[in-house]
């Protein structure tokens, strides 16, 4: 396999606060192949977000990135300077954002704020740089592109703006494109539009997209690969094939039952997850979730768990993962635990023991 | 058709314009006459020699048979004559005076925008540091001065020390030499009339710039790779100039009112000076015309500042 | 009122009265903390103090003239020298101070007596009254205020203290009334003027009981801001020599006689303008602080 495009290591982001440190991100590590859809998923706060600025290099004050690597191609963007990591920046990587009305600028002709990038970085002459303009926003499927070109972003309905934020995005050709929460703002047909379009360029163009969104659902239709983060680490990773079949970790265990699905025979209860996402200037000692785990064991309350392979191209942070893992025939097997599979890690689930 | 709806909101508001004047002026020339005594009473004249120039200005006619003249006159532009000076013409005295004015007031507000929009931008990207510290303390002084003390300032030092500084050499000399004066006469007065807005309008750039900053549309404009002067002057600054425009109405009202004391410390022969010098002489023909002149130039800058707003916010359209 | 309602407004008013209790010592907790604000609040007391000090004495008379040689710069014994006619500045400088605090203040009352009750009527009734009263606010705001208070004192014939401080209230009484219109819009949508209003209560009593105080706070917040903006306009009418008449000093006249005098002696222009430049400073600085203490929602 030939080196991943994208490869983040420990990577740590604190805010300096008023009250404290908030340590929003703490040892993420992750990689991007080239031409891959990895989505990052997690309630808001989880820090995927902050990890898909430290990417761009804009962290917002307070926060600061205090620890890690971000190799981009070979090349660590956290050392590099300013000017350098501008010049990456709208050229290889590219970033859309959640709300694309406040995201484009009130007073600037749509046509020219998807030109800019090519200003930016090609020297390329306004005129040109217009006409291509027009070309990328027929590309993401704007009709009357010419037109719409020339209005003003609160002219054009929220999904023209998203496909405006993406015709951006690709302006520059990017061998990585950042989508962050590219559908939360917009109608469910129109979002399934946008997923749609994002998929065909990530098969035309080859782009690699990284997907953060807090949506399962939008996860399990684009993406090959997930993260699943919590209180700014990963607590699961793996293809979406087994983890929405066989999550290791409770939280993502959880994540999945309280989505609706149509695919399951046997009716279900949904369920949300009790309690709330810990405070991160003092995070919980020992396992992040554990105040809110119903199968927590003893070593949860004490020691950080670290992300172990689980199955093949699976990872997960659990001890109650790995206990049964050894305690039945080691490390490799992989476990079923869908409810009612009868088998897997945490078995059909009981009374959860509380203590 | 985009300009279809631009020019009839032009013709409704010049028609409120006309309106406006018709009415402060009617007040003005109402209530002024009604008032008892005349100019002329300060001169020591016989019983029939008063009688004489009352009629010779038709002073001793019914107040309405006066009034109905004046609008007449008023409707062709003719404001009477001056009855001190006698024999002199109003409405080219106060038009040429309105033009000096205007003048000096345009070069202020340029100051006020400037000088503001500068200072408030500085002290907005360096904010919590020494230069937005001593920007925004001098705004609160700046904006407790009032103009006649920021001018006395002023002519102490370019008036006063410098001139004993250079022996004489440089400095600037109090007074006007022409109609219009040139750029060094009238760059002083317009300071002193600018600088106490100048104040207002560096705390609300400074204030709508944090504002600005924050929002969506600048990390997108970041996340493209632009240079972080690009950022602040094509994505920040136009969309911090909003709120800005929105005080320029009031500014314009602020700086012709200033005017009246500016204009009067610096010998300035504008519509301010001939205000005050005609209420004290009790020219109340000139002090009517004057007032009306002020109400139509109130109401022009007015519109020019509306029809300033789609320009700068494309969402605003008449 | 009559029945038995009394039982529920008290019900009602306790916890109200409670909460505001709470507000003004929120508020003042909020003020301490406010150097600048207390550095000014103390200034102005002093102030104040010199004001009704001149009353009773100067240093020297404040009409006599040649008490000092004219143009007289700073002597131990008159410490801010003498003016143009040979009158001791520091004296005049006293009673100025006098005359600005009697302008500043009273034209507020005016304001106050003006724009309260109206803002009130129209902001509860809406109406015929509010109609009137915005169209009257418009053409005020349309019209450059300086102008205005000027062609009123000439109207008012020239002019005694009174006059002053009635022309500068005619040309700043509308941002009160359109404050406390805004404030009353606002609040009689509000549950408490629903249940004072159930309840039987009169008009005037929900007017003055219910909506003014909870409507204090912005009041007074705007009256002090008030302040210094009529000063300024006293000044700025004296200056052009059409407020107050000499000989009595107003800062405004005493600036101007020193600008005749800037190349002869700069000192006589000095005194009045730093005395009015930080009386108005430090009443901004008041205001700002008491906006902060009496609206924490508004800071940033």
């Amino acid at each position: 396999m030939s080196p991943p495009l994208l490869e983040v290591r420990d990577l740590r982001i604190r805010f300096f606060t008023e009250d404290g440190e908030v340590r929003a991100v703490e040892g993420v590590s992750f990689d991007l192949q080239e031409g891959e859809i990895l989505g990052i998923v997690g309630e808001s706060g989880c820090g995927k977000s902050m990890t898909a600025l430290s990417i761009m290099g804009l962290v917002p004050e307070p926060g600061r990135v205090t620890g890690g690597e971000i190799r981009f191609k070979g090349r660590d963007l956290l050392s590099m300077a300013p000017d350098e990591v501008r010049d990456i920046r709208g050229k290889d990587i590219a970033m859309i954002f959640q709300d694309p009305l406040s995201s484009l600028n009130p007073v600037l002709k749509t046509g020219f704020q998807v030109a800019e990038p090519m200003l930016a970085h090609q020297r390329a002459d306004k005129r040109r740089a217009l006409a291509r303009a027009v070309e990328l926003l027929r590309q993401v499927r704007v009709p009357a592109a010419e037109q719409r070109a020339r209005d003003y972003p609160f002219q054009l309905s929220g999904g023209m703006r998203q496909r405006a934020m993406i015709a951006m995005g690709l302006a520059n050709a990017p061998s990585m494109l950042i989508a962050d929460e590219p559908t939360t703002a917009l109608d469910v047909t129109v979002q399934a539009q946008i997923l749609d379009l994002l998929r065909t360029l990530n098969r035309e163009t080859r782009t690699a997209i990284v997907l953060i969104t807090h949506n399962l659902a939008v996860v399990a239709g684009l993406c090959s690969r997930v993260i699943v983060m919590y209180a700014g680490q990963i607590v699961e990773e793996g293809s979406v094939f087994d983890l929405f079949e066989r999550p290791q970790h409770p939280y993502t265990w959880l994540l999945l039952r309280s989505v609706p699905r149509l695919d399951r025979t046997r009716p279900e209860r949904l369920r949300s997850i009790e309690g709330l996402p810990p405070d991160l200037i003092a995070p919980p000692p020992g396992c992040r979730f554990h105040p809110r785990c119903p199968f927590r064991i003893e070593p949860c309350f004490t020691e950080p768990p670290p992300l172990q392979e689980v199955g093949p191209g699976q990872r997960a942070a659990c001890w109650v993962t790995m206990r049964r893992a050894h305690e039945e025939m080691g490390a490799a097997t992989l476990l079923d635990v869908r409810p009612g599979a009868g088998s897997g890690v945490h078995g059909p689930i009981r009374e959860p023991h509380r203590g | 058709m985009r300009w279809r709806g631009t020019l009839l909101y032009i013709g409704q508001r010049l028609l409120l314009i006309v309106f406006t004047v018709l009415a402060v002026s009617s007040i003005v020339f109402i209530g002024i006459h009604r008032l008892p005594g005349s100019v002329f009473v300060s001169e020591r004249l016989r019983a029939s020699q008063m009688q004489a120039l009352l009629h010779q200005y038709g002073l001793d006619r019914p107040l309405w048979e006066q009034y109905r003249d004046f609008l007449l006159g008023l409707l062709h532009g003719d404001l009477g004559i001056s009855y001190v000076n006698q024999g002199v013409r109003i409405s080219p005295l106060v038009g040429r005076e309105a033009l000096v004015s205007a003048e000096v007031g345009a070069l202020a507000l340029l100051f006020t925008i400037g000088l503001g929009m500068l200072l408030g931008v500085l002290a907005a990207i360096r904010q919590n540091t020494w230069l937005d510290y001593l920007f925004t303390s001098t705004a609160v002084v700046g904006y407790s001065m009032p103009n006649f003390v920021v001018a006395t300032f002023l002519l102490l030092v370019f008036a006063v020390f410098l001139q004993r500084a250079t022996g004489g050499m440089l400095y600037y000399q109090i007074g006007w030499t022409g109609t219009f004066g040139s750029l060094g006469e009238i760059s002083i007065p317009a300071f002193a009339l600018g600088f106490p807005y100048a104040s207002v309008v560096a705390r609300l750039t400074r204030a709508s710039m944090l504002e600005v900053i924050r929002q969506d549309y600048i990390r997108t404009a970041r996340a493209k790779g632009l240079p972080e002067q690009l950022v602040i002057v094509r994505h920040a600054l136009r969309n911090a100039l909003i709120p800005v425009i929105t005080i320029l109405g009031p500014l314009v009202i602020g700086i012709l009112t200033g005017s009246v004391v500016i204009e009067n410390i610096f010998g300035i022969p504008g519509l301010g000076k001939e205000f005050v010098q005609s209420i004290l002489n009790r020219d109340y023909n000139i002090v009517v015309g004057v007032f009306t002149m002020y109400a139509a130039l109130v109401g022009i800058a007015n519109l020019l500042v509306d029809l300033l707003y789609p320009l700068v916010d494309p969402r605003i359209r008449y | 009122m009559g029945g038995r309602p009394i039982a529920i407004t008290t019900f009602i008013a306790e916890p109200m009265a409670q909460r505001r209790a709470g507000l003004w010592t929120d508020a003042w907790r909020r003020l301490r903390r406010n150097r600048l604000a207390l550095v000014a609040a103390t200034y102005l007391l002093g102030l104040v103090g010199v004001a009704i000090l001149a009353v009773f004495w100067t240093p020297y008379s404040t009409t006599h003239q040649g008490i000092v040689l004219p143009y007289q710069g700073p002597t131990p014994a008159h410490p801010l020298g003498g003016d143009s006619l040979g009158r001791d500045i520091l004296s005049r400088l006293m009673e100025g101070a006098q005359i600005s605090l009697l302008v500043g203040v009273g034209t507020q009352v005016v304001v106050l007596a003006l724009g309260v009750p109206l803002g009130l009527l129209a902001g509860y009734f809406r109406s015929w009254l509010d109609a009137a009263l915005s169209l009257l606010i418009n053409i005020f705001y349309g019209v450059p205020d300086l102008l205005v208070a000027l062609i009123l004192i000439v109207l008012l014939g020239h002019s005694g203290l009174g006059q002053i401080i009635f022309a500068i209230a005619v040309t700043r009484w509308m941002d009160m009334a359109r404050l406390v219109r805004g404030q009353a819009m606002s609040l009689r949508e509000r549950e408490f003027v629903e249940a004072a209003r159930s309840c039987g209560s009169g008009t005037f009593k929900i007017l003055f009981r219910h909506l003014l105080p909870n409507a204090l706070g912005p009041i007074i917040v705007q009256a002090t801001l008030g302040i210094p903006q009529a000063i300024l306009f006293e000044a700025f009418l004296s200056f052009l020599g059409l407020g107050v008449q000499p000989p009595t000093p107003s800062w405004g006249s005493m600036a101007a006689d020193g600008v005749q005098a800037i190349r002869i002696s700069p000192h006589i222009v000095l005194a009045p303008t730093i005395a009015l430049s930080v009386t108005l400073m430090a009443f901004n600085f008041v205001g700002d602080g008491l906006r902060d203490a009496l609206d924490p929602r508004q800071r940033r």
